[in-house]
């Protein structure tokens, strides 16, 4: 999976954003890429994630409409992931400002319950779309998603204290078979299941995965993946630990 | 009374006994102990109470409790009609249960610790601790995403436990010590169950359920 | 240079009560480590990492320092020697933020319903009337009043809800000062401040102290009343982005509950009070 790699830029335009991690040497320049699993974020829930270096709020509103946001309020500037919702709303957590759903655009200043609020208000809103269990934010346009083999099921999502390249080493060099790589999804056989590993590296050097398994496959292959995908994440941290060492052979 | 609770508003600890006693709906009596200036957690007539010099301390009648888990189980079983938030009958389960107290602890001392630390700046390696309580999440979040995989959302079994209890404050306050939990989605989710039980309390660190207010008296 | 006008300020660096002969406290203010000790012969001494000492004084409980060769005159608070006052030094918190977007967030009643809910402001009463802001010249600090709030628990000695008066003064770059209608003395108002101790431009120690008068609370229960609203804030202070205030009016956008701020941030910019500030825009 060839990605130019450029060094990071401190702000991204506008508005001025910083990650709340330790910066990784260099992070890529991301315009796509997959963020969670849809299971995760049920309605009037929020979450955080990164597109390269970019933090937004990830939300979902009561009727289920999917957002994906620049995090941070224009008011003083509150991370918008601390937030919560009302309806078709998402609320500041600082000062209680109302946004819409899908445009962003403020509604209601509660310290001011009379005034409309000017169009000028308003949050930054990405491109956000969703399907077969994964949730993908584009910086650009609607999200390209990505062609799945089969029908799947949510197993989980993890981070891994290591870059990208290890974990896709990692599944290569662990799993029974490496399927296909499209975009920034690994499709991998493993127990004689197809499953589907999305890769999200993340701006302080980590990296997301998150995993779906064949629909046919049952409970206890469920938690057999999940434990084995925790078993890819020792040796790919190790081996970040441990540069020299391949990994191979240990199947602790 | 039913019990008076030795307690200072920012311990988790402390919290878990709020907490606990709020969703049971009990009333107590309350003692504020100056933790933090004034060190009254280690004065003289503390130390005679509880010689670790530890908060919370419950008192009721001639009874003195001075671990957190210890608390939770009396509160429970004292208070609890339904035997829900502490069931013991089945082994396994009130085997669970005790994992999951004694997990507890190693929240305390590693987030619990680093949140001290970041707050109060009480002397910590806290880079040490900050990985510590991260791999103490993982766990955690392993466990929790197997219940989400069975449809449920609880550590044990299909309602809260004081092993929700036990756990909850560290897990939930442990940003206010840049332990943040974005890795973890599953802990996300049993976080918000925690926080929309009727009754449920907050503490600084913890935000109100305002979206859940908002049903009662929406505007705009 | 924004470090050049923030050395000729006082700031507050210890709790004298942390203090006793012999004890020593080491932090940091503004990129330098310095020391506070109790020495037994020379009493309080504020010394730097290279031996140098630096003037100090005792105010309001705390001994405060500054790093300057012509620091500006401490500012007064005369409430504080009123007979019958509580006075509550209510013990240090570190956040992660600009000293000064602590001090603003200080300043602002707007937030209560969310933050401070069910304490000092509940929804629906998010209302926030016009209130009056100016800069008084005799001193060059800023004043916010006729400010009011309904608040469902104004103080610890509160029993029931009431709209609270509010005066709110900046004598100095990072110090708050409030003072709010007293529950139990109606004609007299608490006052509750923040002293603001800058380790560098996006890490603090906040050190709020209180006069108040209230003849039935603890010590340790007064401590804690603000200790609780105050770690409160800091949640929010921490996820405040960018991390220094910005000064460029694009940048973030106030309504008309925002005066204060307004004129705080305004007010810094025209002394050159920036150590903490952004002021270029992104």
């Amino acid at each position: 999976m060839e990605r130019s790699v450029v060094k990071k830029s401190r702000y991204w335009s506008p508005p001025v954003m910083e990650a709340n991690h330790k910066q990784g040497p260099e992070v890529p320049e991301i315009q796509s890429i997959i963020v969670g699993l849809s299971r995760d974020l049920p309605p009037k829930r929020v979450m955080r994630s990164w597109v390269g270096a970019r933090e937004l709020v990830v939300w979902r509103s009561q009727s289920g409409g999917l957002n994906a946001w620049d995090n941070r309020c224009p008011h003083r500037g509150m991370r918008l992931s601390h937030g919560f919702v009302r309806g078709e709303r998402l609320n500041c957590l600082y000062h209680g400002w109302q946004y819409d759903s899908d445009k962003g655009q403020c509604r209601h200043i509660p310290a001011h319950p009379d005034l409309n609020p000017p169009d000028t208000i308003c949050a930054n809103p990405a491109f956000i779309a969703e399907s077969q269990g994964f949730m993908q934010v584009s910086l650009t346009g609607a999200p390209q998603m990505p062609e799945l083999p089969l029908a799947m099921q949510p197993v989980r999502s993890l981070t891994f204290a290591c870059d990208d390249a290890v974990v896709i080493s990692a599944l290569q060099t662990h799993a029974e078979a490496i399927l296909d790589m499209q975009q920034d999804i690994v499709i991998l056989r493993e127990s004689g299941r197809t499953l589907a590993a999305a890769i999200q590296p993340l701006p302080d050097g980590q990296t997301n995965l998150h995993l779906l398994l064949d629909s046919a496959a049952g409970r206890a292959e469920l938690t057999g993946v999940s434990q084995w995908i925790e078993m890819i994440r020792r040796i790919a941290e190790q081996s970040a630990n441990h540069p020299k060492d391949t990994g191979k052979g240990s199947r602790a | 009374m039913s019990f008076t609770l030795y307690d200072y508003v920012l311990s988790g600890n402390c919290y878990k006994i709020r907490l606990l006693a709020a969703l049971l709906g009990v009333k107590y009596d309350s003692v504020a102990v100056d933790f933090h200036p004034g060190n009254e957690h280690r004065s003289e007539p503390m130390l005679a109470l509880n010689p670790a010099g530890t908060l919370p301390v419950v008192v009721a009648d001639d009874m003195v409790l001075t671990e957190t888990p210890a608390m939770l189980a009396w509160l429970a079983a004292r208070f609890d009609d339904t035997g829900k938030w502490w069931p013991r009958s089945d082994p396994r389960v009130a085997a669970e249960i005790q994992e999951w107290l004694a997990f507890s602890s190693e929240l305390s001392a590693t987030a619990g610790a680093a949140r001290l630390h970041a707050i109060l700046s009480r002397p910590l390696d806290i880079d040490a601790a900050r990985t510590a309580a991260h791999r103490a999440l993982r766990r955690i979040e392993l466990h929790l995403n197997e219940r989400v995989l069975d449809q449920g959302v609880w550590l044990v079994g299909e309602h809260p436990t004081i092993a929700d209890i036990a756990c909850f404050p560290y897990i939930a306050l442990s940003p206010d010590a840049g332990i943040e939990h974005d890795a973890y989605p599953a802990i996300r989710g049993w976080l918000y169950a925690m926080r929309g039980l009727p009754r449920f309390i907050t503490m600084p660190g913890i935000h109100a359920m305002h979206d859940q207010r908002g049903e009662e008296d929406a505007n705009g | 240079m924004t470090l050049a006008y923030a050395l000729d300020d006082w700031y507050c660096v210890a709790m004298l009560d942390d203090l006793p002969a012999g004890a020593r406290r080491e932090t940091r203010l503004l990129e330098q480590d310095i020391s506070i000790s109790n020495d037994a012969e020379s009493g309080i001494v504020v010394a730097g990492k290279d031996g140098k000492t630096h003037p100090h004084q005792i105010a309001f409980g705390h001994v405060w320092t500054s790093l300057g060769t012509a620091p500006r005159p401490l500012f007064e608070i005369p409430e504080g020697d009123e007979p019958g006052r509580k006075l509550v030094p209510c013990g240090v918190v570190r956040v992660k933020c600009s000293p000064l977007r602590a001090v603003e967030n200080f300043l602002d009643v707007a937030h209560f319903p969310f933050v401070h809910t069910d304490i000092l402001g509940a929804e629906p009463h998010t209302e926030v009337a016009p209130y009056k802001v100016k800069v008084r010249e005799e001193n060059d600090e800023v004043w916010a009043t006729k400010v009011k709030f309904y608040q469902p628990q104004a103080a610890h000695s509160a029993d029931d809800g009431i709209v609270t008066d509010y005066v709110y003064r900046v004598p100095t770059p990072m110090v708050s000062v409030l003072y709010k209608t007293c529950p139990p003395k109606p004609e007299a108002q608490d006052v509750i401040a923040i002293f603001v101790q800058p380790l560098d431009e996006e890490t603090c120690d906040v050190w709020p102290w209180m006069a108040l008068y209230d003849d039935h609370s603890t010590m340790a229960q007064l401590i804690q009343f603000q200790q609780e609203i105050f770690l409160q804030d800091r949640s929010i202070l921490e996820n405040q982005m960018p991390r220094k205030l910005p000064l460029d009016p694009r940048m973030e956008i106030p309504t008309r509950a925002d005066l204060t701020s307004v004129a705080y941030r305004q007010w810094l910019k025209r002394r050159g009070a920036t150590y903490g500030a952004e002021v270029a825009p992104a």
